[in-house]
Parts: structure tokens; C-alpha cells; sequence
């Protein structure tokens, strides 16, 4: 098996792990869990940026959008954002901390959280479906995912540094 | 190599060399397929005929993640003989269930005899009716939270088939594939359900607003009469719910001075979370 190919069936399967985590967690987390996909893509995005791009970032997020039954494309959308920001901003995230990679995730997922209060499918009369205890959360959801940034880092770069050649 | 002759990465130790950029023209294209995909789901609800047969391909991951606890739990079963008496306490489990629904049905019933001394005739409630679904999985979405249902034989079932547990209505199936059937919850903002109050007998619309979250009724007038803590239930008009589920009580009445109609908070009976089993009723038509 070509090289290449090898590597990219390591990182699609621990995405498609990630996904799979992601669809069948526990519902007493469901609110607050982090989201194990978008972290792994971040990380590919930031280690390996010439093997995971926007195809994958599309693709993944689709899928999510199919088995959550969010507006088909909003995932992807975001997914492609901030794959975009990854690879446009990779060279500063990369040397910093990773607190400070933590700290900027952070205040990233809670954005990504917010973006699902749009009111898309206009049946509320107000423009957005956001209220105090959805922030909570999703301040939560965001604290917990950036918490999650550094296992996800050690545990993913063992993986690259044993499976994946370049 | 040294940190401080050559930027290293902190995430692979690394030395960071030049990597060709992001082509920006690939960027805008897939910004504006994955806007094409939200413009054709908000239009035409193109998702539904995708998912149904997405959430069959899932069925088998579904699987393959619940085996090693399948396998735990059957191992147990046999060391310590019981599996037969599980199976037994399991249909007993599934009569139980059957039982509280049509317990529901006919407390409200006997309300409305006394009020009416009609509905007797009118509303069936045949065991026969029911399909017992198993829970495959809940999706974490909040304001459009989607409940799949595994099901043995998809012609059972329809669309728009009320979603039931013992306390209660929980949604309509909104998507059917081969192995799973998709259920819109009370919940999703989705949801509309004509409903009908206990004591004060008046109408409304109730609308869902995410999980764990109270609905709202639509558009009730200042001067109507409703009382706190009184019960809810379907109220059949519209023909997709039958008269007299149990949905839920009103918990708080405000009169917001911003507004010429009524905040009338619904807390809801039936919620998806820690049920594994649902019935689902089959319409007469």
C-alpha cells in the first residue's frame, strides 16, 4: 500500500472514530460533550496540513449534519471555516502553548456553538433561539472542548508519530 | 533540533517548513456548496431522503459499538441462569408499557365523560394498534433534536405515526428508512401540536423550543383563562395526533407588556432521554 494512502486511512479513521463517539455518547453529556470530530480535524488541520484539507473538512461535517439532524451543510460550513482558519493562521497556532491553543479554542467553539441558535428554518418569531441557560452550556461545551485540546494533541500525535510516515 | 535556531511546532516537535497554501478559489467553492446544501434543506427539505437511508448505513456502526456490551451482558445472563427469566421480565416490561399507555388514555377519557358523555365511541384504543420501537439513538442537537427509532418492518409504520411512551405523546415519525425510522420530537422547534387544556377545555398551538426546555403555546389571546399547573393534551384537530394524548401541564402564564399575546410555558410529560422503548401508534387510515 502506497505511503499516502496509508496515512490518510489512519487520519479518516480516527475521524470516522471521533464522528461515531460523537453520534453515540452518552445523552446525560449530550449538552455539554466535546466535539471529538471537529478537535481531530483541527489537529490533522495544524499537523498535517498538505494531507487533510477542505474535502475532508466537507465531508465530515455533512455526515455530522445527516446523523444530528442539523440543517443539512451548516456542520460542513463551519468545519470548512475553520479549517480555513487552521491552515491560514497555522504557523502562529502552532509555536504557541498549548494553553494558549486551549485559550483560542475556546472562545472558537463557543462561537461554533452559537451559530446553531440562528433561526435558519425561520419558525420562531425572534431571529435567534438563544436564551441564558443555552449560553451556559454552550460556554460549558466550549470550556470542555478546549480542556480536551491537549489529550486530543499527546494521544493524536503518538498516533502520527508511530503510524503516519512523511 | 534546537528551539532556538529553528521554530518548532508544539504539536509535532518538529521544525516548521514552508507548506503551499490553501487555494483560496477552493475555500469559496466549498463555502458556497455548503451554502447550496442550507438554501436547497431550508427549501425543499432535501435532508429528509438522505437521512433515512444515512441513519440504515449507521445501523450497523450502532451495532458494532453496542456488541461488546451485547456480549458482556449475555455472558452475565448465562453465568448467573437467568436468561430466561429476563426474557420473561423483558415482555412483561413491553405488556407494562402497553398497559400505562392505555392507562393515560383512559383517565382522560373518564374526564371527558363526565364533561360530555361522548368520547367513549369515538376514540379507540386497541392494543393491537401499537408498535413497540427500541431507541437506537438520540442526537445531540438542541433545538432540532432527532430521535431514531429502530424498527422491524417499515411497513408497520407511517409518516406522521404518533411516537408514545407511558408518559406520554413524544412526536410524530417524520422519516422512515429500512431499519430506522426518524422521529420529530415535541421538543424540536420544529413541532406544532394542537392541544387542548384540562379544566378550562381551550385550544392552542403548542410549539416546541429544544431539549430539555419548556414548549410555548402560539398565539394566546390575553384574555384567555388558562390556569397553572393544569394539564394538556392533544387535541386531534389537524388529524395527525389522536384526541386525548397526555402531552404535558402549563407551568408558568406571563403577560409580557411587550406583547398583545399570552407567554403560556408547557413542561412537557414525555421526554426522549432515558427511555429505551416507544410506541408507536398506528393511525387507522
Amino acid at each position: 500500500m502506497r505511503i499516502n494512502t496509508k496515512n490518510k486511512l489512519w487520519i479518516y479513521l480516527t475521524l470516522i472514530i471521533s464522528i461515531a463517539l460523537d453520534i453515540f455518547s452518552p445523552e446525560m453529556i449530550m449538552h455539554w460533550k466535546p466535539l471529538l470530530t471537529l478537535l481531530c480535524l483541527i489537529y490533522w488541520n495544524m499537523a498535517l496540513p498538505d494531507k487533510v484539507g477542505i474535502t475532508e473538512a466537507m465531508l465530515f461535517g455533512l455526515l455530522l449534519d445527516l446523523y444530528t439532524g442539523s440543517l443539512l451543510g451548516l456542520h460542513a460550513l463551519l468545519f470548512v471555516c475553520f479549517t480555513y482558519a487552521c491552515q491560514r493562521f497555522f504557523y502562529q497556532f502552532r509555536v504557541s502553548p498549548l494553553w494558549q491553543q486551549s485559550v483560542i479554542l475556546f472562545f472558537l467553539f463557543f462561537i461554533f456553538k452559537m451559530v446553531f441558535t440562528f433561526d435558519f428554518l425561520n419558525v420562531t418569531s425572534g431571529m435567534n433561539v438563544s436564551d441564558l441557560p443555552y449560553i451556559s452550556s454552550a460556554i460549558l461545551f466550549a470550556l470542555i472542548s478546549s480542556l480536551c485540546w491537549p489529550p486530543t494533541v499527546y494521544v493524536l500525535r503518538e498516533l502520527r508519530r508511530k503510524k503516519i510516515a512523511t | 533540533m534546537l528551539r532556538r535556531e529553528h521554530k518548532v511546532s508544539n504539536i509535532s516537535s518538529e521544525a516548521i517548513f514552508a507548506i503551499p497554501a490553501m487555494k483560496p478559489y477552493r475555500v469559496v467553492i466549498a463555502i458556497s456548496l455548503c451554502f447550496a446544501f442550507m438554501l436547497s434543506d431550508i427549501t425543499y427539505n432535501s435532508s429528509v431522503i438522505v437521512r433515512s437511508f444515512a441513519l440504515d448505513l449507521l445501523k450497523p456502526v450502532n451495532l458494532i459499538i453496542e456488541l461488546p456490551m451485547q456480549i458482556s451482558e449475555e455472558v452475565f445472563d448465562n453465568l448467573s441462569s437467568k436468561q430466561n427469566l429476563q426474557r420473561k421480565v423483558d415482555a412483561l416490561e413491553e405488556e407494562n408499557l402497553k398497559l400505562k399507555v392505555s392507562n393515560e388514555y383512559l383517565q382522560k377519557l373518564s374526564i371527558d365523560l363526565s364533561k360530555l358523555n361522548t368520547l367513549w365511541s369515538s376514540i379507540d384504543i386497541q392494543k393491537d394498534r401499537f408498535v413497540i420501537s427500541e431507541k437506537n439513538f438520540l442526537s445531540s442537537n438542541t433545538f432540532q433534536p432527532m430521535l431514531v427509532l429502530t424498527i422491524q418492518d417499515p411497513k408497520e409504520i407511517e409518516k406522521n405515526s404518533p411516537v408514545i411512551s407511558e408518559q406520554g405523546l413524544v412526536g410524530r415519525i417524520n422519516n422512515i428508512g429500512f431499519l430506522t425510522a426518524e422521529v420529530l420530537l415535541l421538543q424540536d422547534i420544529r413541532s406544532s401540536v394542537p392541544i387542548i387544556s384540562e379544566e378550562s377545555s381551550l385550544h392552542g398551538i403548542l410549539n416546541g423550543k429544544g431539549l430539555d426546555r419548556k414548549g410555548e403555546l402560539q398565539f394566546i389571546k390575553k384574555t384567555a383563562n388558562f390556569k397553572k399547573g393544569e394539564k394538556i393534551f392533544t387535541s386531534g384537530l389537524g388529524g395527525i395526533y389522536p384526541k386525548g394524548l397526555p402531552i404535558g401541564k402549563i407551568s408558568s402564564i406571563s403577560d409580557p407588556v411587550d406583547s398583545e399575546f399570552l407567554k403560556v410555558e408547557i413542561s412537557f410529560n414525555s421526554t426522549p432521554l432515558n427511555h429505551e422503548y416507544f410506541l408507536v401508534y398506528k393511525n387507522e387510515n
